[in-house]
């Protein structure tokens, strides 16, 4: 019998597992489930190792998923934060508010900062007590979408139209403090990073501007995992439709999608390459019954993943308020649905 | 778009977001004795039905229906000091904000600008906004809609708590909602009285919600 990371694996290389792997691909849900602070947990490599161990236990999913929480990156150069009692982190200042402020930033030392000491420590302790088993998918916001944060997206929208120079610069620098943040924990041997440049959804910008400012650099970001021999996901928020066939040129194992894309169509636009996805977060996962989970990850498979290639997944970042008789109902429908050859 | 006319630049200057340029073509007009309310109602209000029309059809996008607006928003500085208290058409008096909990505001931005340049009065209340801010702007002004924005799907359940909160208080508003998540069955199911699937639509509705033709 295949294990939990061969099954991943046999996904992520276009190939027919035993059955559809599942992933659970949100920390801010697990951490929250174990009665935990967001705010306080993503300091604390112990408390999300806890977290993730009970999880496991509880819900024995395929994969175990470190991650470094979206307020990292841009907190070190500045950007302020609210934190709600439940729910995500809201921004309130951004780092950056004039181009020129870029040229006074350093460069990102992963060693000054608290949060991504934290991260490189839980993920640590996620490889030694998982590795065997399960897959290691470490999930983070991407440069890009680390970009927009280290600015405010409006003022970054505003610049791809009247400062395209300041747009290049902004995502080299977050694209190499992004290298510096991650590269100690690909060094741990993590199976899989799944990094998302969500301001590059056609729900945003043109496809033509995708290609412009997004692309080359989502490109050298997937080359670059590949050369520290971790598998690639990559997700972008939205209906990704317009801008799928740049997003596999990249050269990515996993393309994640978003629960508002239809799952056959992207089926037939991107051959083998691994569907990450794509149970709504909210329509279903958060508000919907146990039987609605069932049918949407029945169906998720039927369209996603009839001949392998294909990793059961929410679309998006779930909601903390949601139910976890709901997150339950998924897993166990790939183990009861997904085992192939698909016969329903 | 019409037939070339003395608003045509400023229009084109508006579509095309440039908004160094557009200030100084209305500045032109106005000292040439053109009208500041003509030039809202046949330069601005038209340019931004056209680029709502360009988002629909999928022309536009965020960074360009967006600089537009800044364009727009640049004219309206100029030309406020000319228009009449009362000469603005007053389509109505508009709170609008985004759910608590929630900080995307570039999609109410733009809905509350393209608002604007249908005639509106808005009261923009911006981001992260309490039920209980809604609620007392909607009395200080006498609002005659209430506009909800939410990008985030657990955000957008906070709509619901306005909507209750504003027909527990008595308060007469109508009330549309859009943003991202949000669909028209969600609409109908907390008793929104309109939603708009884009700016453009969110004019439509707003203007039909007033009973304006």
């Amino acid at each position: 019998m295949q294990s939990s990371r061969e099954l991943i694996f046999a996904a992520l290389e276009g190939n027919t597992p035993e059955r559809v792997p599942v992933s659970v691909v949100s920390s801010a849900w697990v951490i929250n489930h174990y009665g935990m602070e967001l705010s306080n947990a993503y300091n604390n490599a112990e408390m999300m190792t806890r977290a993730w161990k009970a999880f496991d236990k509880e819900f024995a999913a395929d994969a175990v998923i470190p991650g470094l929480t979206s307020t990292a990156i841009p907190s070190y150069f500045g950007t302020t934060w609210k934190y709600p009692p439940r729910g995500f982190p809201l921004l309130q200042e951004p780092a950056i508010k004039n181009p020129s402020d870029l040229d006074k930033l350093e460069d990102l030392d992963p060693t000054k900062d608290r949060t991504i000491q934290a991260s490189i420590e839980h993920t640590k302790q996620l490889v030694d007590e998982f590795s065997r088993n399960r897959c290691i998918w470490f999930m983070c916001t991407g440069p890009l979408s680390n970009a927009s944060r280290i600015v405010d997206t409006e003022f970054l929208m505003e610049c791809l139209i009247e400062d395209p120079d300041f747009v290049d610069r902004l995502f080299a620098f977050s694209m190499q403090s992004f290298k510096n943040a991650i590269e100690p924990i690909l060094d741990l041997g993590v199976d899989v990073i799944d990094f998302s440049s969500s301001p590059g959804s056609p729900d945003l910008i043109s496809p033509r501007m995708y290609r412009r400012f997004f692309w080359k650099l989502d490109k050298e970001l997937v080359d670059w995992i590949h050369k520290k021999n971790a598998k690639s996901v990559f997700h972008i928020c939205g209906n990704t439709i317009p801008i799928i066939g740049d997003m596999i040129k990249t050269g990515t194992d996993g393309i994640s999608v978003d629960s508002v894309v239809n799952l056959a169509e992207v089926r037939r636009l991107i051959g083998k390459t691994a569907l990450i996805g794509n149970i709504d977060p909210a329509g279903i996962i958060m508000n919907g019954t146990t039987k609605d989970v069932e049918e949407a990850s029945k169906a998720a498979i039927k369209d996603g993943g009839m001949n392998g290639a294909f990793v059961l997944a929410p679309g998006c970042d779930v909601p903390p308020t949601s139910p976890h008789q709901n997150i339950k109902t998924m897993i166990d429908s790939a183990k009861r649905f997904g085992r192939y050859p698909i016969k329903y | 778009m019409s037939n070339k006319d003395s608003f045509t630049d400023l229009r084109n200057a508006i579509i095309e977001g440039d908004r160094k340029k557009a200030p100084i073509l209305a500045k032109q007009l106005l000292d040439e004795n053109k009208d500041a309310y003509s030039i809202v109602t046949d330069g601005c209000s038209k340019a931004m039905t056209r680029v709502g029309e360009l988002y629909q059809e999928g022309e536009y996008f965020v960074p360009e229906i967006l600089m537009s607006a800044k364009a727009f928003e640049a004219v309206m500085e100029i030309l406020k000091p000319h228009l009449r208290a009362g000469e603005q058409r007053a389509s109505g008096t508009i709170v609008i904000g985004v759910c608590e909990g929630d900080i995307h505001s570039i999609g109410k931005n733009i809905v509350s600008t393209m608002l604007q340049a249908a005639g509106f009065k808005i009261i923009d209340l911006g981001k992260d906004v309490p039920v209980n801010a809604f609620i007392e702007a909607a009395k200080e002004n006498n609002a005659d809609i209430i506009a909800i924005s939410a990008l985030m799907t657990n955000s957008m359940l906070g709509m619901k708590d306005v909507i209750d909160a504003v027909r527990s208080n008595g308060i007469n508003a109508k009330i549309m909602v859009g943003g991202g998540p949000v669909s028209t069955e969600y609409a109908k199911q907390i008793g929104a009285d309109g939603f708009g699937d884009d700016a453009k639509e969110a004019v439509d509705v707003a203007l039909k919600l007033m009973d304006v033709p």
